[in-house]
């Protein structure tokens, strides 16, 4: 099956992006590969190493990366000539929405969220997370070209390799005019993403009840030596920051520890901590789903937990300084 | 201007307990016995038609506000509840077949815009990125698609340009925060917002006011989509399952929260703190 990975170099999630599709298509047949690479500012001198260098590259400049559209009308044409079976392309919003839509003007099959999918003979089976993480999916699709687009997951991001020179091919396309749109302002604060590598994550819901409580386990979180994040309803609330959402619609973590506390358990919510090493989890309810996922569990107030939890580790650590007091 | 926001009843999915999961086939699941609610992200999306609404009436001719639904009657109760937040039209179509909703975007986005292109003519349709159930996350792309409209996903914040037929949308991308002035019309594609993340609640006299308002409820045939049949089906259902927990709670007793809490990180924490 002619098959294509679709790819945005300018996107600062590319590597972890390509780490998805890697871990999403490991055990397939890799035979007649390529990738499509689309790039804005400069040309790439390097690539993500999905499967080696092995894959027929192809680059394709687009001068708005601001607009799906022009997206859309390039890939017609690449396919138009390529022709390829199937295509995958990335996990975040802009490869959903190319999956979607170019599968419809191509009267074929699309599917986002995908986290197994498997060849078949002239059709691709997929599964995929449904009824809120509770069930999953098997779905079947059946016209050619197949577009998916994976779960978001905790991958490793993909190493990267140089530009291989001779496997590369630079198409020359002629740019979408996008007339709809009459100006775009971008405030460049690229999201904080880093805390979701930390090892120990602190992760707050409903449950915490308002803002103070929040800037305490802010304190506590960072006496701890945690990270904190936080369940959709905290976020909505504006109790933190949006960069601080965890879930299927915001950080997939997985940590040595996650500490998840005054979380129901949605599944939409259970979906971006389930990866996570260890899991604690604290809720005032005996049936919350999310002691589901965890591997121990306290009935209890999480305030009071924590509260107790900060004193016993600060007190093992003789002599440290924290440069947020405890009250 | 007409606005068409499109929303979605879903069950509760955080109320069925572990074993009501247990028993499924091909679905559609019954969840008929779980609170009905709002999609979150609908909810946003119907917040958002509110606020460009009350806009406009200082800006401009006020907003034609229509909310937008496939579903049976049990969606009455939640099109009353936005007649009582001055929505002016509540439409409900109901579906031949309730899988269509769940599994099929492309069924599901044929029925929207044959309303809007045909029916009720609107130049912008807001609707959220996805429901709990189907998990599918395209409806609104493909919306797009089908009326031949441009879209905007993830939308947090949307504003009226001025008197001329356009808007500001605000949305969250890769890169940061994008504001956009746009020509209508358009699809936008509600993701989470901040600025209106929940719902507002009618007052007793609104609700008694909207009670007696008719909900227009159409069916398939009405919007020239006669036949399930006709539309394109990409993909087929091969079964749901129940995916397998690796793991087992285990929960701490004692008698107070700082027991628990004693308990917790001499057993578990400790060592794994000091790996």
């Amino acid at each position: 099956m002619r098959t294509a990975i679709v790819l945005f170099t300018d996107t600062p999630f590319l590597l972890r992006e390509a780490g998805e599709i890697r871990d999403l298509l490991s055990g397939m047949e890799w035979m007649d590969m390529q990738v499509w690479l689309f790039y804005h500012k400069e040309k790439p001198v390097w690539v993500p190493d999905i499967a080696g260098s092995g894959l027929s590259l192809k680059l394709i400049f687009i001068e708005n990366p601001y607009q799906p559209e022009a997206f859309l009308g390039l890939l017609e044409a690449v396919q138009k000539k390529e022709k390829v079976e199937f295509l995958i392309f990335s996990g975040d919003g802009l490869g959903e929405e190319l999956a979607t839509r170019l599968a419809f003007r191509l009267n074929g099959s699309s599917c986002l969220k995908v986290d197994q999918c498997e060849k078949k003979d002239g059709s691709v089976e997929v599964s995929k997370p449904v009824y809120g993480n509770h069930l999953k999916a098997r779905l079947t699709l059946t016209q050619q070209p197949f577009c998916i687009s994976p779960a978001r997951r905790s991958s490793r991001p993909t190493r990267v390799i140089p530009l291989p020179g001779s496997a590369s091919g630079q198409l020359a396309l002629e740019q979408v005019p996008v007339e709809w749109v009459k100006s775009i302002f971008i405030d460049e604060k690229k999201p904080d993403k880093e805390w979701v590598h930390a090892d120990m994550i602190l992760v707050a819901g409903q449950g915490a009840r308002c803002r103070e409580n929040i800037q305490t386990l802010e304190r506590i979180a960072h006496n701890l030596g945690a990270e904190l994040g936080a369940s959709r309803p905290v976020i909505m609330n504006a109790w933190m920051d949006m960069d601080r959402l965890i879930g299927a619609s915001g950080s997939v973590i997985s940590p040595k520890i996650c500490l998840v506390a005054g979380v129901s358990g949605s599944g939409m919510f259970n979906a971006g901590i389930e990866q996570a090493e260890f899991i604690v989890a604290i809720n005032t309810d005996k049936e919350a789903s999310i002691f589901k996922i965890a591997d121990i569990g306290i009935v209890d107030d999480m305030m009071d937990v924590f509260t107790e939890l900060e004193k016993l580790i600060l007190s093992d650590r003789p002599g440290s300084i924290t440069d947020r007091e405890m009250p | 201007m007409k606005v068409a926001v499109c929303f979605k009843i879903i069950a509760d999915l955080n109320m069925p307990l572990d074993r009501d999961w247990n028993v499924v086939d091909q679905g559609p699941v019954d969840l008929s016995f779980v609170r009905q609610v709002f999609n979150c992200f609908d909810e946003s999306s119907l917040e958002m038609g509110l606020k460009l609404q009350a806009q406009s009436e200082a800006v401009t001719d006020k907003i034609e506000l229509t909310a937008l639904t496939i579903d049976d009657q049990r969606a009455d109760l939640f099109l009353k509840h936005l007649y009582a937040l001055a929505y002016d039209h509540a439409v409900r179509i109901q579906p031949d077949d309730p899988m269509d909703l769940v599994f099929h975007p492309l069924w599901v986005s044929a029925v929207l815009s044959a309303y809007i292109a045909d029916i009720g003519r609107q130049q912008l349709v807001i609707l959220g990125m996805q429901g709990g159930e189907g998990n599918n996350g395209q409806t609104g792309y493909l919306v797009a698609e089908r009326l031949g409209w441009p879209c905007i996903r993830n939308v947090m914040d949307i504003a009226l340009k001025g008197p001329e037929n356009g808007l500001t949308v605000t949305s969250m991308t890769d890169r940061g925060t994008m504001m956009q002035t746009i020509d209508l019309p358009a699809v936008l594609i509600t993701g989470n917002s901040p600025q209106s993340p929940f719902l507002r609640v009618p007052t007793l006299k609104q609700k008694v006011k909207a009670s007696t308002r008719q909900i227009t409820a159409l069916g398939q045939k009405e919007l020239g989509v006669k036949d399930k049949g006709m539309i394109r089906k990409d993909k087929a259902p091969a079964g749901l399952y129940r995916p397998e927990s690796s793991r087992k709670v285990v929960f701490i007793e004692g008698k107070t929260a700082e027991d628990k809490a004693r308990t917790l990180y001499e057993q578990s924490l400790k060592d794994r703190l000091n790996q």
